[in-house]
């Protein structure tokens, strides 16, 4: 089967999400930070009338920061979380294009450098010389911290 | 399943529940006038109404069990049968299974199904009582036809999607020909056109055409009307098949008495008779005057409000330049616009507190009944109008209050007439606006609260000591604290310890204030301050670094200026003199870990609950803003401080402080 994916470059990789995911891609915009918020947070943004976190990949990614001056782009994507919907924001370097690539094409994750949490993709495609990392949003955006905050929720408050 | 169907069953849903209010609201009446012949017809029509449009959309339990619930109605109207206790007990019972019906269509819960056949059952021995009754006064039954010419009807009704989107209420038709005699709807199959669905209702009436027509004025187009004979075909089916239960279409297709096509230009007939003013006319205007709303549509609503407050303001902001003087009329226009806009928006959201005691008073009525105790509900100024959403969220701390004063309150019939009260309790729930505060008190006439037993009860959990000597409010400030009960016994109704406390957390959740007076042997009164809307608030907004904050200005006493000196050199105290007074302050630096230190002039903004005072420490105030109030998702919950986020002008977001919040956590450090 075919599917459409959308490509990204962060740090001078290329990577891409399933273009059925996102919503909208937006320019750099002011991104509001949220006091005590962990460091992946970027901050919340605006969207459609909704308060929207925006996560920093480059951080989640154990990359280098981005500087203040730094172009940006924001894909605002619908993550699936059991039944639930989680709308969030993700800071990219630049949005390439929309590609085609079929399933059959996807190669599976080879081992990395163990700084790269290798869970995060779902595979690798191949594009002429290049390679387009395929991210698993669910894993990315949600996943352990998540999890975590679930935990968080459910002990009982101490009020 | 189709599309269309699905509308009309939403739909369907969405107004039995208003229906069921209603009936349950008409039975409580009927209780205490049983005689009442509107109450009867207007509790007959809705469990027929529910009857009829859950049959065609595919409720067949609920159709199946209304249409048992109709013939003890039925009874009752053609005065076959009176009210009892036995018949109040199971309508009410019967209100809330349907209910669950509604959710549970196909009885999936064993539960369900259980209740589903017992009620089925008790309601049979009813009715199966009533008609030993009908069949010996049959015969005495005076004829009607002499006074008005009864007939049978086949009316047929195409539904589309286009009615659906015209907003037509089946439900309210449906109603309305209940009051007009006997029908029967049935779906006919025959049709290859799937954008459209045919039924067949077959009335028996003494109402003329005219009326008939006028029930449904609204969709005339739509239908058919056919007189099938002139007597009660009804009859005629149980008379010749007394054995066996014979649809009627059935009967009525195998007497080729199905409608003849030339009937339709009737159509075209005369219509000038409708404006004639009669009781189904009125109260069809009354059905239009008060439309039911998707909740989801009403935030939508908001939503755009909202956003056109914000661009509004960004306009406001982006031409604030002398050589856009030319556009300020128009702009200060647009100001006011929106507001009014806002209002108006803020005001649809308004819902009478009415709708949800209502349901307290059916609480009272099983509850009391339940614990042997007389409880009579008053109530004064309810419709006084609050937000959806508080109204949804009173529910449960009202509820709470009420029981316990069913509970713990009221006094057993005999102790009360002991105490030269009378036998039955009063409790009595009033609402009053002040302002943009809603006050609502709940009291009652019982024997109030035991402050000798919450003292011994607090000694026994250690939150005093026997040489305290806490005065009466604090007193009565510790059935607030969780886990505190002073029931003698673990009762169903209260005294799980968990009342109060939810009471307080539910209410300040709503930005509001509970308060308690009590007297010892007159009664207690539970004070419940709210604010009328929740969504949109004024606030204060402040800077500190480059985050914006902001404080509902209703909490806030006072703005002050310190020196960056005097907190360093009251750091490990934690407070700053104001007024001759010690408040601990806020240092928002530290709690939100941000960069920068202040500057040598600090603003403080003074906010006071109750009788304490904190102080916010921040770098510069902003101004008065609007806050169209954003919950920051789940993602941030833990930051218990910051309780939403509200966009400013510029696009920038701030973050909305929880006062109740603040204080608690200047509570901790003094410990």
């Amino acid at each position: 089967m075919t599917r459409t994916y959308l490509s990204f470059v962060i740090c001078g990789d290329l990577y891409a999400v399933n273009v059925t995911k996102v919503l909208e891609v937006l320019q750099k915009e002011h991104i509001t930070k949220v006091p005590n918020a962990p460091a992946y947070i970027r901050g919340i943004i605006n969207f459609r009338g909704d308060v929207v976190p925006v996560f920093e990949t480059r951080t989640r990614f154990n990359l280098p920061q981005r500087l203040a001056d730094d172009s940006y782009n924001i894909i605002v994507i619908d993550v699936s979380e059991g039944s639930d919907m989680f709308r969030l924001g993700a800071v990219v370097d630049k949005v390439k294009d929309v590609i085609s690539i079929d399933d059959t094409d996807i190669k599976p994750v080879p081992p990395m450098s163990h700084e790269f949490n290798t869970d995060f993709l779902q595979g690798i495609y191949k594009l002429d010389d290049d390679f387009i990392m395929l991210l698993n949003v669910e894993k990315v955006f949600s996943g352990q911290e998540l999890n975590e905050m679930k935990q968080s929720l459910e002990t009982p408050e101490s009020n | 399943m189709d599309p269309i169907i699905q509308k009309f069953r939403d739909t369907f849903i969405e107004e039995s529940v208003t229906l069921l209010d209603q009936l349950e609201k008409d039975l409580l009446e009927l209780e205490k006038k049983p005689e009442d012949k509107e109450l009867i017809e207007s509790a007959f029509r809705a469990m027929h109404t529910i009857k009829g449009i859950s049959g065609m959309y595919g409720f067949d339990f609920i159709c199946e069990f209304t249409h048992s619930m109709e013939s003890i109605y039925q009874a009752i109207r053609d005065q076959m049968m009176t009210f009892t206790r036995k018949i109040f007990d199971i309508s009410f019972l019967s209100i809330d299974h349907i209910r669950k019906l509604l959710s549970d269509e196909k009885l999936a819960e064993p539960e369900n199904l259980t209740n589903h056949n017992t009620l089925l059952r008790d309601i049979d021995t009813l009715v199966s009582q009533a008609n030993e009754i009908k069949s010996s006064l049959k015969s005495s039954k005076p004829d009607t036809s002499a006074m008005a010419q009864p007939h049978t009807w086949n009316i047929q009704l195409k539904t589309s999607e286009q009615m659906y989107f015209r907003g037509i209420s089946l439900m309210s038709i449906f109603n309305e020909l209940a009051g007009l005699g006997r029908y029967e709807i049935t779906r006919l199959d025959d049709i290859t056109d799937l954008e459209t669905d045919m039924w067949s209702i077959i009335l028996y009436t003494e109402a003329p055409e005219d009326t008939i027509r006028e029930v449904f004025m609204f969709i005339e187009d739509d239908c058919i009307f056919t007189r099938l004979a002139d007597r009660n075909l009804f009859e005629t089916i149980a008379s010749e098949n007394p054995t066996q239960e014979i649809s009627i279409i059935d009967f009525v297709e195998s007497k080729e008495l199905s409608p003849d096509k030339t009937f339709q230009d009737d159509l075209s007939g005369p219509t000038e008779n409708r404006m004639i003013k009669n009781p189904s006319a009125e109260s069809i205007k009354q059905l239009i005057r008060r439309i039911p709303v998707d909740s989801e549509k009403l935030d939508h609503l908001m939503y755009l409000v909202s956003e056109l407050i914000t661009l509004n303001s960004r306009i406001a902001l982006a031409t604030r330049d002398e050589k856009y003087e030319s556009l300020w009329t128009f702009t200060e226009r647009l100001d006011d616009l929106s507001k009014l806009f806002r209002n108006n928006a803020l005001e649809i959201r308004l819902i009478p507190l009415s709708e949800t005691v209502l349901r307290f008073k059916r609480l009272i009525r099983d509850l009391s009944k339940h614990l042997h105790k007389k409880i009579e509900l008053e109530t004064d100024g309810i419709d006084t109008e609050l937000d959806k959403a508080t109204i949804d969220q009173l529910n449960e701390p009202l509820m709470h209050i009420i029981r316990n004063s069913i509970d713990h309150g009221i006094e057993m019939p005999a102790e009360r007439l002991a105490k030269g009260k009378p036998e039955t309790g009063i409790i009595r729930i009033s609402a009053s606006q002040a302002g943009n505060d809603v006050i609502i008190r709940v009291e009652d006439d019982g024997a109030g609260i035991d402050l000798e037993k919450i003292r011994r009860k607090a000694e026994d959990k250690g939150l005093l000591k026997p040489t305290d000597h806490p005065s009466k409010e604090e007193l009565i400030q510790m059935i607030f604290l969780p886990g505190f009960s002073t029931a003698q016994s673990l009762t169903e109704i209260s005294g799980r310890g968990v009342g109060m406390d939810v009471v307080r957390r539910k209410i300040v959740d709503l930005r509001g204030d509970v308060n308690i007076f009590t007297e010892k042997g007159k009664g207690t009164s539970f004070v419940l301050k709210l604010q009328q809307s929740v969504a949109i608030i004024d606030t204060l907004l402040f800077k500190v670094e480059d985050t914006y904050f902001t404080v509902p200005v209703s909490d806030i006493n006072v703005c002050i200026q310190v020196l960056k000196s005097d907190i360093e050199h009251r750091k490990h105290t934690g407070t700053i003199p104001f007024n001759n007074q010690l408040i601990p302050f806020i240092h928002l630096r530290n709690t939100f870990t941000l960069l920068g230190d202040y500057d040598q002039k600090i603003k403080a903004i003074i906010l006071k609950t109750n009788n304490r005072q904190i102080a916010l420490l921040a770098d510069s105030i902003v101004g008065e803003h609007q806050a169209v109030l954003k919950p920051l998702g789940k993602l941030f919950r833990n930051e218990k401080c910051i309780s939403a986020a509200s966009q400013l002008g510029d696009g920038e977001l701030a973050f909305m402080l929880d006062t109740n919040e603040l204080f608690a956590k200047t509570e901790g450090n003094n410990h």
